[in-house]
């Protein structure tokens, strides 16, 4: 390990940035001065433009459990100005203390998921996900009069102790077998002495499930759905973009470093991978509430990354980053675009609640189109590039018979988005007065445009060669 | 660059009409507009063609796309792509022409935008490129599904999204793995159609590859098990010879592409299948189209009978046979197309009784006639020269698929001719009201004269733009390409 000198604070900026975002924003909530708000978002744009020229030649460097290395540069890189949207995303403009609130509660759990991202400890990152995780518990039932809210937040907490739990019975047991909770340290450490020990294979397997539970991996994808209907927009997009990432950039370390070991879990991963995705796609199938088919897609769409992720090679991990800026830019184009049509939505948010949006909203209508092509993976879009990538490494493989899977089952997902695009297009004897598309929004699909038609834009600044050492 | 307006004008044009007004002759002036000149630039490409270079691709265009991928952005013009895109810009021409101008102005931003995706799948080189054209030429489709249908029944637009979608990710899947089949060969990740042609593929990775395209290819022709998608389409689609002109095209060029020229073992291996899934598709298609009580349904299933015939052309691995499967593929997009423009403007007219237009339209009844008789391959049309050296080259190499074959021609006239009986024989009724305006009649007169034309001066296409042919052994059946002496094509 490299001695800790005071330039290597540097690496920390995006945690010291944010951190000074929250205690901007707590003076300000004692303040009640709204443009201290304006002030620390400010400053994360500003931390984010620095960070993205800082981290663009990651070096390797391990300190107090966590460690910069590639993976870790590219991953925060990617999260970083998505947690800066989720947070806009998820301002209230009615109320003003829940503004500051759920501001607030988005930056912890930002720092959390930018823990999670570089650490490789087992004690950092539990308390990293929990970090993480906490303030969600609490933005999903910001809305506290609403019952669903209050549910789907207990239903959350509970079923996620229960699942960390198992992740630190899991860490124990692989601790009482190689006496150490660092990542490279256990994975050298039972290279040497040989691995098969059940206790460590027990571990792994409990970590294993606690793990599926955050991917939210069938079988254990039930709370999600559940979790996703009660909770508000921003909060959704907070799990699906930035805890699901999260655990999945570590989860690709962690192979990365067990590469040795993790063969055996191989096979549990894959079916658990195919299982999601055949669960997921075919429930979309049948779904009509909106909030639930997101769900059961993202539960399909991490069916879909788990066969990349064990991989552990450079297409591998590229195509995860590359699925994962289109995805996220998709959900959020569509996310955002629900929030700002600004309606009030029925208890369960129902697909048919957008019937002819085409002619009422015709911008919003093209954006939420756009945003589900590229969820789709149609060409020109950024979510063609991932899906183009994710495919191109799984055949690389060799592994005919999972992408033979994920053909058909992408069918599914596609019949069931068709019929929202239909929805939109649907007659519909009321006419609304038009209303403009925020101009960020507009940004947001030309940015999902422009990635499409000139995917080396991402493509050269995801290529590293750095990510297996 | 001269391939490049090729694709703007079309592109350009499309953007622009869909700023014009619902009603005003503008969308429709620019679009037809476009359409003639990119059809006169087109025309003015044939120079090139005239000296004698043994390359394939006579112009090319490239430019570095994503270089990540080995994927570039190269255009290049053979002279099977220049037919075609003459094909499809005079189906531009007809569909712009027939469209009124009441329509709204995205209408023809589909037109155009379908000539632009046809036309860039058609001289796109790199596969990768292919791919991305052969999606965007399904857009405006879909849009004119979605939101132009004649009756709003989703499952209509569904079941040809599922589809069409099923065969991109299926033609998704063979360009990545061929690209990488020859990386692992050669150790040089490339698309482009000129590398990965000198490919020395392992027999059973050929075979593989070439089952994935020939699979996405006949979903989107479509073939006989998958011909789901298509009455219902061309009952609800508001400008079908858009999709016959256009649409079924790209899949029969695409076969040619991926075919012998690139799979030549694997081809040799599966052309007696798929001739066989091809005359079950003549056969079955003539069947079902006779069964129909929609007019429209009914020339949708003729459709899947021609296909099943185009099929044999292009798999029969004769020089007659091409020939005939290229006149086939522009004659029958001009004899469908316009039986289907003329049928589009009746109401539902159930075919179990006679309908009697003929006292009242004899035009109208003796246009449809014509275009039926150029589609069941009456002499004088082109589809008779096209389907005649289909039959003949098929005959040199599996006679008895020929034979079956030639049964396509008789069970075509049964269900044309019933089709005509129906709407324009018997006792006079009260029927439709039919309004042609001018410039649709100028569609159906241009259709019906360029049929005619190929079928005169079938040696236009077989003499001016020799297609170089891949297969050895095709020479049984080598027509003599003197354009002074046309007569000597005789039977072997």
């Amino acid at each position: 390990m490299n001695s800790f000198l005071a330039s290597d604070l540097s690496f920390f900026t995006p945690f010291i940035s944010l951190s000074t975002a929250i205690a901007v924003l707590i003076s300000g909530h004692l303040a009640r001065w709204s443009s201290l708000i304006l002030l620390s978002l400010v400053g994360i744009i500003i931390a984010c433009a620095w960070t993205m020229g800082f981290y663009y030649s990651p070096v390797g460097f391990k300190v107090w459990g966590v460690s910069f290395d590639a993976i870790g540069a590219t991953s925060t890189q990617i999260l970083l100005p998505l947690i800066f949207i989720v947070a806009v995303l998820s301002i209230d403009k009615t109320d003003y203390n829940r503004k500051v609130g759920s501001l607030l509660l988005v930056f912890l759990s930002g720092i959390g998921a930018l823990a999670v991202l570089v650490s490789h400890h087992w004690m950092v990152l539990f308390v990293a996900i929990q970090c993480m995780s906490i303030p969600i518990y609490a933005l999903i039932a910001k809305d506290a009069n609403n019952p669903d809210s209050i549910k789907a937040s207990m239903h959350y907490l509970i079923l996620s102790a229960v699942a960390m739990a198992f992740m630190l019975f899991g860490i124990l047991l692989l601790y009482a077998s190689t006496m150490s909770f660092d990542f490279y340290e256990q994975a050298h450490f039972l290279h040497t002495h040989g691995s098969t020990s059940p206790l460590v294979i027990f571990g792994l397997v409990l970590i294993s499930i606690s793990v599926a539970f955050k991917l939210s991996l069938a079988p254990f994808h039930f709370w999600t759905p559940e979790v996703y209907q009660g909770a508000p927009f921003s909060a959704v997009a907070l799990m699906v973009l930035i805890a699901k990432s999260a655990i999945l950039f570590v989860a690709a370390r962690i192979l990365i470093a067990f590469s040795n070991l993790s063969e055996s879990l191989n096979a549990l991963f894959i079916i658990l991978a195919i299982a999601s995705m055949y669960f997921g796609q075919g429930l979309m199938l049948v779904e009509h509430r909106l909030l639930r088919l997101f769900a059961y897609f993202s539960i399909a769409h991490m069916g879909f990354l788990i066969p990349v992720l064990l991989l552990k090679n450079q297409l591998g991990i590229e195509a995860l980053f590359l699925d994962l800026i289109g995805f996220s830019l998709a959900f959020l184009l569509i996310i955002a675009t629900l929030i700002s049509l600004d309606k009030k939505w029925s208890k369960n948010v129902v697909i048919d609640e957008l019937r002819g949006l085409a002619h009422s909203h015709p911008w919003h209508a093209r954006a939420l189109i756009v945003g589900i092509l590229s969820l789709i993976g149609f060409p020109l879009t950024a979510g063609f590039i991932g899906k183009y990538a994710v495919f191109m490494a799984v055949i690389d493989a060799g592994n005919w018979g999972i992408v033979a899977n994920m053909v058909i089952v992408s069918f599914f997902g596609l019949i069931a988005f068709i019929k929202i695009i239909m929805v939109l297009f649907a007659p519909r004897a009321l006419q609304d007065t038009s209303k403009g598309l925020p101009l960020g929004l507009l940004a947001l699909m030309f940015m999902i445009l422009a990635i499409g038609i000139c995917p080396e834009l991402i493509i050269s600044w995801v290529k590293s060669e750095a990510y297996l050492r | 660059m001269t391939l490049l307006l090729l694709l703007a004008i079309p592109l350009c044009s499309g953007v622009l009409v869909s700023f014009g007004k619902k009603g005003s002759l503008f969308p429709k002036i620019l679009t037809l507009s476009a359409m003639v000149v990119s059809l006169g630039f087109h025309l003015s490409l044939t120079h090139y063609f005239s000296s004698a270079s043994s390359e394939a691709f006579v112009v090319h265009w490239q430019k570095s796309w994503i270089d990540s991928f080995g994927i570039s952005f190269h255009l290049g013009l053979d002279s099977l792509a220049w037919w075609l895109i003459l094909l499809s810009l005079i189906m531009g021409i007809i569909a712009s022409l027939y469209t009124s101008k009441d329509h709204e102005p995205s209408y023809f931003t589909a037109i155009c935008c379908t000539v632009f995706g046809t036309t860039g799948l058609f001289l796109a080189i790199d596969t990768f490129l292919f791919f991305i054209f052969w999606e965007l030429s399904l857009l405006p489709v879909y849009w004119m599904l979605v939101r132009h249908a004649h009756t709003p029944k989703n499952s209509v637009a569904l079941k040809y999204i599922v589809y069409t979608q099923i065969s991109g990710l299926i033609l998704l899947l063979a360009v990545v793995g061929l690209a990488f089949a020859h990386f692992n060969v050669t150790g040089e990740l490339s698309f482009d159609y000129q590398v990965l042609l000198n490919n020395k593929l392992d027999t059973k990775v050929e075979n593989f590859l070439f089952v994935l395209f020939a699979l996405a290819f006949i979903i989107k022709l479509p073939l006989f098990p998958f011909h789901g998608w298509l009455s219902g389409l061309y009952q609800e689609a508001p400008l079908p010879i858009i999709l016959v002109g256009v649409l079924v095209k790209t899949s029969v060029f695409g076969l040619l592409r991926f075919s012998w020229e690139m799979f030549p073992h694997a081809s040799e291996q599966f052309a007696f299948y798929l001739m066989v899934l091809g005359l079950i598709s003549i056969v079955y298609g003539a069947i079902l189209a006779f069964s129909q009580r929609d007019a429209r349904r009914l020339l949708a299933y003729s459709t899947l009978s021609h296909v099943g015939m185009l099929i044999i052309g292009v798999f029969a691995n004769q020089e007659a046979a091409f020939y005939g499967a290229l006149i086939l593929v522009l004659c029958q997009a001009l004899s469908t197309g316009g039986a289907l423009m003329l049928v589009n403007q009746l109401p539902f007219l159930d075919l179990r009784e006679n309908h009697g237009l003929w006292k009242k339209h004899t035009l109208f009844c003796v246009g449809l006639l014509l275009f039926l008789l150029a589609g069941l391959g009456f002499p004088t049309f082109g589809n008779f020269i096209g389907e005649w050296l289909v039959l003949w080259g098929s005959f040199v190499s599996t006679p008895l698929i020929a034979i079956i074959a030639s049964l396509g021609m008789v069970l075509g006239a049964i269900y044309s001719l019933w089709l005509f009986q129906k709407i324009c024989w018997g006792p006079h009724r009260n029927g439709p009201e039919l309004n042609f305006n001018r410039s649709q009649i100028a569609a159906c007169v241009i259709s019906m004269g360029l049929s005619l034309g190929l079928g005169f001066y079938p040696n236009l296409i077989i003499t001016a733009f020799p297609i170089s042919l891949p297969a050895e052994d095709a020479d049984s059946t080598a027509l003599n390409l003197d354009p002074k002496t046309p007569e000597q094509v005789a039977l072997p």
